[in-house]
């Protein structure tokens, strides 16, 4: 309990929270419901908290169920079944809990929310200008302002806190590697997929594989190429930093020039790459 | 991999409800509370090695949310022409009656650095008590009670500055 907020005793949001998830029978439930028959503020945040589970349940849970059931994995890996944020909310789904209540008895079922739960409507259209050779495309997609386009490979301004998403749509169905990492003017580097470690990881093909969360752009002005590097076998990451080190120490003119790496050193499982060019900057977003 | 994925399933499944309301309560919005409690989740998920088990885990996601929601904050602030917002702050220059103001608490809490401003919010808007905000931020209570009053007397010098 917080005593310290205009001199009154009152339980933190917290509080409400541990003793709506322990149930009734629990010693701080008991001891909440006995403050709540005298205190109206609680009572009201106890309320809103009540309110905002059950919103939960029956339009935010639902919704990621719908996309579940709409789409199918096709591995259990809990990478690939990250959720999706971006891009325009669909219409509204509200479906009854009785239709969906017996799924949240399977954990797996929730696992599978969690990963389909797209609301994302924007990006499904294929980049047909980001085609290189092989059979993998790499579509860039740009948010803000509410609304979501895609980037053409040649470049784009685009404005500090922008938030860009990548998606990678495969025809083969062999096993592939990807990683997804940046080099800016800077020579900074970035790795966006996979999200840790020292090496590339598989992602499920074939199909569209969608980078789980957005990268939001900094303030940091010149361009910053993006590629997208599939190979038949993980890829060290630090022989890839090398080369993209390399690359940016011959300046940003190279690094706007540079579609293909150099990526000898990885012993031929590289099979292929794609990239895209982003140019920072707080000025117009149309492609310099 | 299937224990992991379960052990996730049961975090959401758990403590969704918990999380989307706590992300409501920052953000003030049903979309973006959506999209936090997913984002949550992810971060979750990618560190699910060290979630702790039983009433941890909630203070444990409780904290990655709201360290994610307030991010959000300053990240929409700074798009938007930052603090000049602060400019538009109520002209009552008592912090703690101040900071008993959602919005107000935001726009402070957004141009704070981040573990003061994650600790006065927890301790100052949601009203959990220092060695409560201690536990969740895993840090001592001493920390806690110099980052608040730190926040406090910043929170009082920025507005001063700004109505000034």
């Amino acid at each position: 309990m917080n005593d310290s907020i205009n001199g009154t005793t009152h339980f933190s949001t917290f509080d409400l929270e541990l003793s709506l998830l322990e149930g009734e029978s629990s010693l701080k439930h008991r001891k909440i419901a006995a403050h709540l028959q005298g205190c109206a503020q609680c009572r009201d945040a106890m309320a809103e908290l009540k309110r905002l589970h059950s919103e939960f349940e029956t339009s935010v849970l639902p919704r990621a169920l719908l996309n579940a059931r709409s789409e199918q994995p096709t591995t259990n890996s809990g990478l690939s079944l990250l959720p999706r944020t971006f891009g325009s909310r669909p219409t509204p789904w509200h479906l009854h809990p009785a239709v969906w209540a017996p799924a949240l008895a399977s954990a797996a079922a929730i696992v599978l929310a969690l990963g389909l739960g797209s609301r994302d409507t924007g990006p499904t259209q294929p980049a047909a200008d980001l085609q290189a050779k092989g059979d993998a495309q790499l579509s860039t997609y740009i948010h803000e302002g509410g609304t979501t386009r895609q980037l053409p490979s040649t470049g784009v301004g685009a404005r500090a806190g922008d938030e860009v998403r990548f998606v990678l749509t495969t025809t083969s169905s062999r096993t592939r590697y990807l990683l997804l990492i940046s080099v800016e003017s800077t020579g900074k580097t970035n790795v966006y997929w996979p999200p840790s470690g020292e090496r590339n990881s598989a992602i499920r093909a074939p199909g569209r594989f969608e980078v789980p969360g957005s990268i939001v752009l900094d303030d940091a002005p010149g361009p910053e190429r993006v590629f997208a590097l599939l190979s038949s076998l993980p890829l060290e990451t630090a022989v890839v930093e090398t080369a993209l080190a390399a690359l940016a120490r011959n300046g940003t003119d190279a690094i706007r020039a540079t579609e293909v790496l150099d990526l000898t050193p990885t012993g031929g499982s590289l099979t292929e790459q794609h990239s895209v060019l982003l140019k920072h900057g707080s000025g117009a977003r149309h492609p310099e | 991999m299937e224990a992991f994925d379960d052990r996730l399933a049961q975090l959401y499944q758990r403590y969704g409800g918990a999380i989307y309301a706590r992300c409501y309560c920052i953000l003030n919005n049903k979309a973006a509370a959506e999209d936090a409690t997913q984002e949550t989740f992810l971060r979750v998920h990618r560190h699910l090695e060290r979630a702790p088990d039983t009433e941890d885990a909630l203070r444990w996601i409780y904290r990655i949310a709201t360290n994610y929601c307030l991010n959000e904050i300053r990240n929409q602030m700074s798009r938007s022409g930052a603090v000049e917002t602060i400019s538009l702050l109520s002209q009552d220059l008592e912090p703690e009656n101040q900071l008993l103001d959602r919005d107000l608490g935001r726009r402070l809490v957004a141009v704070a650095p981040e573990p003061m401003g994650v600790a006065a919010w927890l301790h100052l808007v949601d009203g959990m008590d220092q060695a409560e905000v201690a536990k969740v931020l895993g840090v001592s209570r001493r920390t806690v009670v110099s980052y608040v009053s730190t926040f406090v007397r910043n929170a009082q010098k920025f507005i001063t500055r700004s109505v000034a």
